[in-house]
């Protein structure tokens, strides 16, 4: 690719809205171009915003979407889970009620089922 | 009316109308799609809408974009800010997924997955492509499976034959569920069997709340929120990305792929708009080649299933990677602060 991008190509590529091909060659222009890679960062800025930026690095935020699956669910009344993935599940369910439900009706059932099963015996 | 129609309502034929449709749909359409079931539902989709991990997310989106193109092809002048509306679609989509799910009885089936797993005499077991459930001594044997239908009927007959005058709710789930197989006397599908003891425990679903109750805003092309909790200025920007070079490969990885701003805006994307890094600084610190690069923004940010996939690694290891990217990166950005 030796000419320059096209705006539409710009466009394109800041959304990914190109054949893979195609976006791995705009890709390494971009990357070798000084000129389409400065039209390239406006266009990203027009589409993507260009005021500063804000990040967190709380552990509330970064797993607020990693809700507890079956088998976690299962480690964590077994009291299994590795240390590191314990304290991801505790920072999810600090921001998630539903999650926060799950396992407190999951820990109820076990426990009642535990206590009937041991009476049993 | 917004001008972003303007080239879909002034197009000629059709094929300037379908070209003037797709870049509506694909670069100011779908990223706001993307946006909005990422914040709403934490579903994630590549650019194109697919999801390796997450079906449910890949349907939504085709939700949201069929509803799009209808609303296009037939009466696009009733649309006064093309951005809002997309974002009111997307978000119509996910409250509509909300109100479909039963989380009382999702939480039921976790419940009896359990019971399967701790008890020798129950099981649980795929045939084709279902999971029965039923008496261990049932699995694998060809016993006819029992439709819900012979069932549903009879579940109070089920009740006053095996627990009359008992408070079901106060009985051991393991219990009501072996009498429950030994009454019906086959096998049945997981769902099935979730469904009827929904009904014998009499388990209501919450009604999930309505979109028109909170308006939703797209925050897309404008202001960025900050909390207690966030980090600004583009100088940390560059800290942050000076230090994130420097960490062990997994655990960069591990942070790059699932980096989000507080607006949503993965890294790549972050550090190029603000000026901090050219595309091929990028490649080089991440030590890959640029092209390599564009796959995996075009993904990004990535949900924790996506990027433990990407790293061929478990989740387990992804949170550990995480957690010491995280450490080591709060350490540094507050010691030079």
């Amino acid at each position: 690719m030796t000419h320059h991008l096209s705006t539409s190509q710009l466009e394109r590529f800041c959304v990914f809205a190109l054949a893979e091909d195609e976006l791995r060659a705009v890709a390494v222009h971009v990357a070798d171009c000084p000129s389409c890679h400065h039209r390239f960062v406006e266009e990203l800025r027009r589409k993507k915003g260009s005021g500063p930026f804000t990040f967190s690095l709380a552990p509330e935020f970064w797993f607020r979407h990693d809700h507890l699956n079956f088998d976690q669910l299962v480690d964590l009344a077994d009291e299994k889970l590795d240390p590191c993935t314990r304290e991801v599940i505790d920072a999810h369910l600090r921001t998630c009620e539903t999650c926060r439900e799950d396992v407190h009706s999951f820990l109820a059932y076990r426990k009642a089922d535990t206590r009937a099963t041991t009476a049993d015996m | 009316m917004d001008n972003l129609l303007l080239s879909l309502l002034n197009a000629q034929d059709e094929q300037e109308r379908q070209q003037a449709l797709d870049e509506l749909l694909i670069i100011h359409a779908a990223p706001i799609i993307r946006q909005v079931l990422r914040q709403r539902l934490g579903f994630y989709v590549n650019a194109q809408g697919v999801s390796k991990t997450n079906h449910d997310a890949e349907d939504l989106y085709q939700d949201a974009m069929t509803r799009m193109i209808q609303v296009l092809r037939e009466d696009p002048t009733t649309i006064d800010d093309f951005e809002r509306y997309v974002g009111r679609v997307a978000s119509n989509v996910c409250t509509g997924f909300l109100r479909s799910k039963y989380p009382r009885r999702a939480r039921l089936k976790n419940a009896l997955r359990d019971v399967f797993r701790r008890h020798r005499d129950l099981a649980s077991w795929q045939y084709q492509n279902e999971i029965l459930c039923g008496l261990a001594a049932w699995r694998n044997t060809g016993k006819r499976v029992v439709s819900g239908y012979d069932v549903d009927t009879k579940l109070d007959a089920f009740l006053s034959t095996r627990f009359a005058g008992e408070d079901l709710r106060a009985v051991p789930l393991s219990r009501i569920v072996a009498e429950l197989f030994e009454w019906i006397g086959g096998p049945v599908e997981l769902d099935v069997l979730v469904r009827m003891l929904a009904y014998l425990l009499d388990i209501k679903e919450q009604r999930i709340e309505s979109l028109e109750d909170h308006e939703y805003e797209v925050n897309f092309r404008g202001s960025i929120r900050s909390t207690e909790l966030d980090v600004e200025t583009n100088e940390l920007l560059g800290r942050m990305w000076r230090v994130v070079k420097r960490l062990p490969p997994k655990q960069r990885d591990a942070f790059a792929l699932r980096f989000q701003d507080s607006a949503g805006r993965d890294l790549f994307t972050a550090l190029l708009a603000a000026g901090v890094v050219e595309l091929k600084d990028l490649a080089e610190g991440l030590g890959r080649p640029v092209a390599d690069l564009a796959r995996l923004w075009s993904q990004m940010p990535m949900d924790s299933e996506t990027a433990a996939g990407e790293l061929n690694t478990s989740l387990n290891n992804l949170y550990k990677w995480l957690s010491r990217a995280r450490r080591r990166l709060k350490a540094e950005l507050r010691g030079k602060s």
